[in-house]
C-alpha cells in the first residue's frame, strides 16, 4: 500500500535536529551517569556496565557511520603531526587532573602510567582513523570521477 | 528575507498557502514560512513549487543585488 503521508522536508529536517539534540542529551547522561556511580557512588562496575556499553556502543556507531560516509571527524582542520600530538598531550594532561581528582589516587606512577597510556592511545587511534578515513575518501572521490558511475 | 514574487505568483494562479502546500506535498506552514523568508527550501523543492506556480527558478528565486 502506497505511503500518502506528506514528506515535508522542514518536517523531517526538525525531526531529525529533535532526535540529534535527544541523543547528545542520552549520551551526556550517560557519561554524567557513570562518572557518578564509578567515583562518587563507589559501585562496582557490574552496577553501570549496561550504561558504560551503550556508550562505547554509541562511539563506535559514530566512527563507523562517518568512516562510512567519508566524513572526518579526526582531522577536520587537517593538522600537522605536532598540533595533533599537542592536543593529545593536552588532553592528556586534563584527562590525568580529572582522573586524580574524581578517584582520590594522587599515587605519581599510577598518574604517570595513566598518562603516556592515555597519549599513547589517543595520538596512535586517531592516526589510525584519519589514515583511514583518508583512504576511504580517496575510494569515494574515485567512484565519483568515474564518468561510468554516472548514466 | 520575503520572498514576495512567490506570494504573488501564487495569487496570480488563484491558489492559497493550503493548495500550494497540497501541490508540492509539503504542509501549509511550510510554504508560509518560505514567503517569509525563514525556510530556505531545498532545490527539489523550489522545483516543484515553480512547475505548481507555472514560474521558472528565476522567477520565483533569483534576487537582483
Amino acid at each position: 500500500m502506497k505511503d500518502n503521508r506528506i514528506q515535508d522536508e522542514r518536517i523531517i529536517a526538525e525531526r531529525r535536529k529533535i532526535q540529534s539534540r535527544g541523543y547528545a542529551w542520552i549520551v551526556t547522561i550517560l557519561l554524567v551517569s557513570i562518572v557518578v556511580q564509578q567515583f562518587f557512588i563507589k559501585a562496582p562496575f557490574a552496577q553501570y556496565a549496561v550504561e558504560f556499553f551503550i556508550l562505547i556502543g554509541c562511539g563506535i556507531y559514530n566512527t563507523i557511520a562517518n568512516y562510512k560516509k567519508g566524513i572526518d571527524i579526526w582531522n577536520p582542520k587537517n593538522d600537522g603531526k605536532k598540533k595533533i600530538l599537542y592536543n593529545a598531550l593536552i588532553s592528556g594532561i586534563a584527562s590525568v587532573v580529572l582522573f586524580a581528582f574524581l578517584s582520590g589516587n594522587y599515587k605519581t606512577n599510577n598518574l604517570v602510567t595513566y598518562f603516556v597510556s592515555f597519549v599513547a592511545c589517543f595520538y596512535l587511534f586517531r592516526f589510525i582513523m584519519i589514515g583511514m578515513t583518508d583512504k576511504k575518501q580517496r575510494a569515494i572521490d574515485k567512484e565519483l570521477n568515474d564518468d561510468n558511475s554516472i548514466e | 528575507m520575503k520572498n514576495k514574487k512567490m506570494k504573488i505568483a501564487r495569487i496570480e494562479q488563484d491558489m492559497n498557502q493550503e493548495d500550494l502546500a497540497k501541490a508540492v506535498g509539503v504542509t501549509r506552514q511550510t510554504i508560509g514560512l518560505i514567503e517569509a523568508g525563514n525556510y530556505n527550501p531545498t532545490l527539489n523543492l523550489c522545483v516543484a513549487i515553480c512547475r505548481a506556480l507555472g514560474k521558472t527558478l528565476n522567477d520565483l528565486f533569483w534576487e537582483e543585488i
